[in-house]
């Protein structure tokens, strides 16, 4: 469904990803591990056109993602950021509906769908949809950001550090919560991050990155039981595990 | 208290009528610089290469004192309020382009990057995201420019825009607090109003900007609905002269003369009557500007603007202690009538000769001009007014003192107003200076203008007896010359009207009526 070949891109003549090539079938999810800096977030933006790639390209559905008007693309793929980037002078509802209105989906449509979301993410349409994102924790906001991306029903997720702003306990309820949602198992995700345990959580394959190259990519056993170097032997050991 | 209540009351037409003027005047220059101001802001926070050029320049604009300002935009936009929108749009744009860049900068770049994200559109990141979060900053501007410009737009009155201008510079020129306060506390209640709006208007979220906006709409509507009687024929007086006995209320009062009138300020005047932007002015009659545009005065045929005739006003004890001063003062009695002096101020003023120069040529036109005796008899201090006329005639006492007798002149020219020459005098500080019957008599002496007074004669042996009596003070023969109010038309467009005298005027505006 995603497949990215020989992604190369540079800031300012220093290069930040070299040589990236992986593919996501349909419903996979891939996880792009690696210390900070190590391109993982840059490669993520060039899926959805957030950057383009200096060389190489991407494929969506076996098409070049630059033959897509860029906003037509993004809107097939939810995107989960790290800080919620939610809007602030939106509230919950609104803020969940942003893409289903892109859409042009009617008001009903929009309202059920958001209640179904909030619902199923732990949040109550009564107490939480008109509440505005400075009055919920960071693990709510979390948790909208999530219904957000979800809203539209994209076939694609990108996720960069989804949980990476949450405390420890926070974080390893909202990933466990999230992985047992019946939405995301429908979905092909890509999500970056630098902790271990979402990785082997959530993924069915990992991509280690180091130095804006991916090093190793394989299932979370394959990994473990023959990892390519020391490096990645390290990663998965949690030596270099810090943000 | 009372009698600026009273001053209100009596006032209530024109206030209502100055208030709404001004208000327009705010309103729309700085919606139209919203409309220029938030794109410009937008573009610049888009393209940081052109901040610093756009900002720079609007900042400059910003520098340029107003009056000059207004002065500039004469030949191009005339007079009235299209010259006085315009400045004042160039002066609410720095703060509005300055706070859309630094609110739209200001953006939280997750937000704006989320925006992206989600699949919107350029247009659709800027109106749903960054306009709405910068909004408050901006409006942060709207309301500095709003502010900024109730208090410009007073200056709106120096070019017959209109506003409160016309009650705080006429209540200056007249001297009268409540005039100045009639347009001083309504539009500081203006500022405070518009303040307060813009500042609940910060408060309320994007949705309810519709509604602010059709209220906005409104209050707009309302402030342009305008009296604007436009007549043949346009006058433009002085804020002093709309409040003189012997101004504009003479004129009503004596000839009934009815005319569209605006307020304008009279460094600009005689430019737009020259410009054909007014057709009647009030002006001074011995101004070089009159010969400079080919202007002609209208006969006072009733008398109504009192006599204006200059001549020395000397020290009692100057003339005792050297007797030959008088008779070379009085030399000059009756020598320069109107149009003389209106000749001698425009080579001054248009043709930038110095005083002293066509002082020496009159003077040698008329076999007065005698060679210097470089006397040492005594020292005469003579002191002057800060204006062309006074300079001319002072380099003219100078020569005719120090070649007639054995006494030299130490000149002490540029004393400011009446006041100052007069208190200069009357303290010993100089001996003499040239005077106006007609400011004598309104201002030193304070007298009320009787019918009487309005004859020339009888103004001059007036001022004469009263000075001599209460200061001991010397008026010389009369020069000749009557520099006093007047009105003033293009000498084009008099002849071809017919119009010689104010009377003629008013005869010829009620045929236009009927």
């Amino acid at each position: 469904m995603i497949e990215a070949s020989q992604l190369y891109k540079a800031f300012d003549g220093r290069p930040a990803v070299q040589g990236v090539s992986f593919t996501v079938p349909e419903g996979g999810r891939f996880m792009l591990l690696g210390t900070s800096g190590s391109g993982k977030t840059t490669t993520l933006r060039m899926l959805n056109r957030l950057l383009d790639p200096d060389n190489g390209q991407v494929l969506f559905h076996g098409k070049d993602t630059r033959s897509f008007r860029p906003e037509d693309l993004r809107r097939q793929m939810g995107y989960v950021m790290q800080q919620y980037g939610l809007f602030p002078h939106y509230t919950v509802a609104e803020n969940i509906a942003i893409v289903p209105k892109l859409l042009r989906w009617d008001t009903s449509r929009i309202r059920q769908r958001t209640e179904a979301l909030l619902q199923k993410l732990g949040l109550s349409w009564e107490a939480h949809a008109h509440q505005y994102p400075a009055q919920l924790s960071g693990g709510q906001q979390q948790r909208v950001g999530l219904a957000r991306a979800l809203a539209a029903d994209p076939p694609v997720l990108l996720m960069d550090e989804p949980f990476g702003a949450l405390d420890p306990v926070t974080r390893a309820r909202i990933r466990q919560e999230f992985n047992e949602l019946d939405e995301f198992k429908s979905k092909t995700v890509v999500m970056v991050t630098h902790d271990i345990r979402d990785a082997l959580e959530l993924g069915d394959r990992i991509g280690i990155m180091d130095k804006g190259r991916l090093i190793q990519t394989g299932t979370p056993e394959e990994l473990q039981q023959h990892p390519a170097n020391d490096f990645v032997a390290a990663f998965l050991h949690g030596k270099t595990d810090a943000p | 208290m009372n009698d600026f209540l009273q001053f209100l009351q009596s006032q209530s037409g024109k206030l209502v009528e100055q208030t709404l003027t001004h208000v327009h005047l705010t309103l729309l220059s700085v919606a139209l610089a919203i409309l220029a101001g938030v794109p410009l802001g937008i573009l610049i926070a888009r393209k940081q290469k052109l901040a610093g050029m756009i900002l720079g320049f609007a900042g400059i604009l910003q520098t340029i004192p107003s009056i000059a300002l207004l002065g500039f935009l004469i030949p191009l936009l005339g007079i009235g309020p299209k010259p006085a929108i315009f400045a004042l749009f160039l002066y609410a744009l720095l703060p509005i382009i300055r706070n859309t860049y630094t609110g739209i900068r200001g953006v939280d770049a997750t937000v704006r990057e989320a925006a992206v994200a989600m699949g919107m559109t350029h247009g659709q990141v800027l109106f749903k995201a960054e306009m709405p979060l910068a909004m408050p900053v901006i409006l942060a501007g709207i309301r500095t420019a709003a502010v900024i410009n109730v208090g410009v737009a007073t200056l709106a009155a120096y070019i017959a825009a209109g506003g409160l201008g016309e009650f705080i510079f006429g209540g200056i020129a007249l001297n009268n607090t409540n005039m100045i306060l009639a347009g001083a506390i309504p539009a500081a209640l203006l500022a405070i109003l518009f303040d307060f709006l813009l500042s609940r208007a910060q408060k309320l979220s994007m949705r309810h900007f519709r509604w602010a906006g059709a209220a906005a709409v409104i209050v707009f509507a309302l402030s342009a609905i305008t009296p604007a009687a436009k007549g043949k024929l346009l006058a433009g007086f002085t804020p002093e002269f709309m409040g003189r006995e012997d101004g504009w209320l003479g004129l009503k009062r004596i000839y009934h003369l009815r005319i569209p009138t605006v307020v304008i300020n009279d460094a600009v005047m005689y430019q737009a009557l020259h410009e054909e932007k007014l057709d009647v002015v009030s002006g001074y009659s011995t101004d070089g500007r009159i010969r400079a545009y080919n202007l002609i005065i209208l006969d006072d045929d009733q008398h109504i603007f009192p006599p204006y005739y200059a001549a020395p006003v000397v020290r009692k004890d100057a003339l005792e202690r050297f007797p030959e001063l008088g008779p070379a003062l009085d030399l000059l009695a009756g020598r320069i009538n109107d149009s003389v002096m209106t000749s001698l101020n425009y080579r001054v003023d248009f043709l930038h000769e110095s005083p002293a120069t066509v002082a020496s040529d009159f003077l040698g036109k008329q076999g007065l001009l005698k060679p210097q005796r470089h006397g040492k008899k005594g020292v005469v201090r003579m002191g002057s007014k800060i204006f062309t006329e006074q300079y001319i005639l002072c380099e003219m006492y100078k020569l005719l003192v120090e070649g007639n007798t054995e006494l030299s002149i130490s000149s002490k020219t540029g004393l400011g107003g009446t006041k100052i020459c007069f208190d200069a005098l009357t303290n010993d500080q100089i001996d003499f200076y040239p005077e106006y019957t007609g400011t004598g008599l309104l201002v030193i002496l304070q007298q009320p203008l009787t019918e009487n007074l309005r004859n020339k004669d009888s103004a001059y042996n007036f001022v004469r007896d009263q000075f001599e009596q209460q200061y001991g003070l010397q008026w010389m023969q009369p020069i000749g010359f009557n520099n006093a109010y007047a009105l003033m038309m293009r000498e084009a467009a008099a002849d071809q009207l017919g119009i010689r005298s104010i009377t003629s005027l008013t005869r010829y505006l009620n045929t236009q009526k009927n």
